[in-house]
């Protein structure tokens, strides 16, 4: 399932938590069904309050394992460093968690 | 009459329904002048059910300085939206109407320091929501990157516009209203130039949204001060779920350029100049969140770069139509 980031957001700007938020509800009424594609086609501009949602809250709400069942395509490297910036922090969080 | 509070710098007093605050003077921007403003709301909510009007006299008017005269307009808007007016002398009214334009975003284009050091006056900004949030950041951005020395333009203005933009969608996405205000101004200090940005809102503030969290969380109280410890450290978020990157990457960066910044939320005040951190708990609550911070341009002593970090696995590159698995990043 291809998710369109840009219809989530205007302007090509993906910078509210709100618009990611709804876009990580997207992802969940699929997740079960089928592999997802984020699509940052025309996404010119993307910070952290709009990946919290849909990354970090991703996993973990759905545990480590969903990252095998969520694909990027057309994000450039920016885009990419913040992907990995919220991942690896939430994987830290993760483990903090289940170490409690 | 009655009389609230006097000291060196005020006399606060109601007399005939009315809030009158005497400010010595305003003539240099700094800590009294944030904790002026903040009192003057204090003692508004406190006896608002016996004021009508709200008026502020400067005595030494000859000279407000331009951010000064900023936060005064700020704070004649957050009585306006309690239906409030606020009264000043036709003197200080007009020094302050020529410090101060309220702008409009469509009007916010590239800077033209040379232009912005001559003027006697800055832009006022309103805000609402994402409206032209990804402009006004670039144009800042631009004007950071070509008034200093860079490594790696392309790096440095995709952090530079990651943190900027960070500090805005902050007063949108935590102060949970949509109403913010910005503005900017270059500073000559110590022979050097600054651009200072201040992004303010009326909205919930820091202290209340850690100080939620954690009654939610059954970690029992926080004081004022240490809601701001906690918020600047990366990870934090009160949010469920990830995040709190924002504070913690502003902070590095100020810190990194030696730049100043101030964050002022409830009765919590963050100050970082000179390397030094200082919080302090103030003695009335600011009804939202401040941040100020300024960034030295024509720093010649040094040259922006981006390191990359934790990024450990080299090369990852995303072609146009090339999937890459969330795993692997």
């Amino acid at each position: 399932m291809d998710i369109l980031v840009k219809n989530y957001i205007s302007d090509g700007a993906a910078v509210s938590y709100d618009d990611g938020y709804k876009c990580y509800q997207d992802i969940l009424k699929y997740l079960d069904k089928e592999e997802i594609i984020l699509d940052f086609k025309d996404v010119n501009y993307v910070i952290t309050a709009f990946l919290n949602p849909i990354i970090g809250d991703l996993i973990i709400n759905q545990g480590k394992d969903v990252m095998k069942k969520i694909g990027i395509r057309n994000a450039d490297n920016s885009v990419l460093s913040k992907i990995k910036l919220v991942k690896d922090g939430t994987l830290v969080k993760v483990e903090d968690l289940e170490g409690e | 009459m009655t009389i609230l509070e006097l000291t060196d710098m005020k006399i606060v007093k109601i007399e005939n329904n009315e809030l009158i605050i005497s400010i010595q003077s305003l003539h240099e921007f700094n800590l009294d002048v944030l904790l002026i403003i903040t009192s003057i709301i204090y003692f508004y909510e406190e006896n608002k059910k016996s004021i009508a009007n709200v008026k502020i006299e400067i005595i030494n008017n000859k000279s407000i300085d331009k951010i000064s005269s900023a936060y005064i307009k700020i704070l004649e808007y957050y009585f306006e939206s309690k239906g409030i007016k606020i009264l000043m002398r036709l003197d200080s009214l007009e020094t302050i109407k020529s410090n101060v334009s309220l702008s409009s975003t469509q009007e916010f284009k590239n800077i033209n320091i040379e232009n912005e050091i001559k003027r006697d006056s800055l832009n006022l900004y309103k805000l609402e929501g994402n409206e032209r949030f990804t402009e006004v950041v670039s144009v800042l951005v631009s004007l950071v990157l070509e008034k200093n020395l860079v490594r790696d333009d392309s790096k440095v203005q995709e952090f530079l516009s990651t943190t900027i933009g960070e500090v805005f969608a902050n007063a949108i996405n935590h102060s949970k209203q949509e109403t913010y205000y910005f503005f900017y101004d270059i500073l000559y200090q110590d022979a050097n130039f600054y651009l200072d940005i201040n992004v303010i809102d009326f909205g919930t503030t820091l202290c209340q949204n850690v100080k939620e969290f954690y009654k939610k969380k059954g970690l029992g109280k926080i004081s004022s001060t240490d809601t701001i410890k906690w918020a600047i450290q990366s990870g934090n978020t009160t949010r469920n779920g990830s995040g709190g990157y924002g504070l913690a990457m502003l902070i590095d960066y100020i810190k990194t350029v030696n730049g100043t910044l101030i964050i002022l939320s409830d009765d919590a005040y963050y100050s970082l100049y000179d390397q030094e951190m200082e919080i302090i708990k103030t003695r009335h609550n600011f009804p939202g969140t401040v941040v100020k911070f300024a960034i030295k341009l024509f720093d010649l002593d040094n040259i922006l770069t981006f390191k990359e970090g934790r990024v450990s696995k080299q090369g990852i590159k995303s072609k146009s139509n090339e999937k890459i698995n969330l795993d692997d990043i």
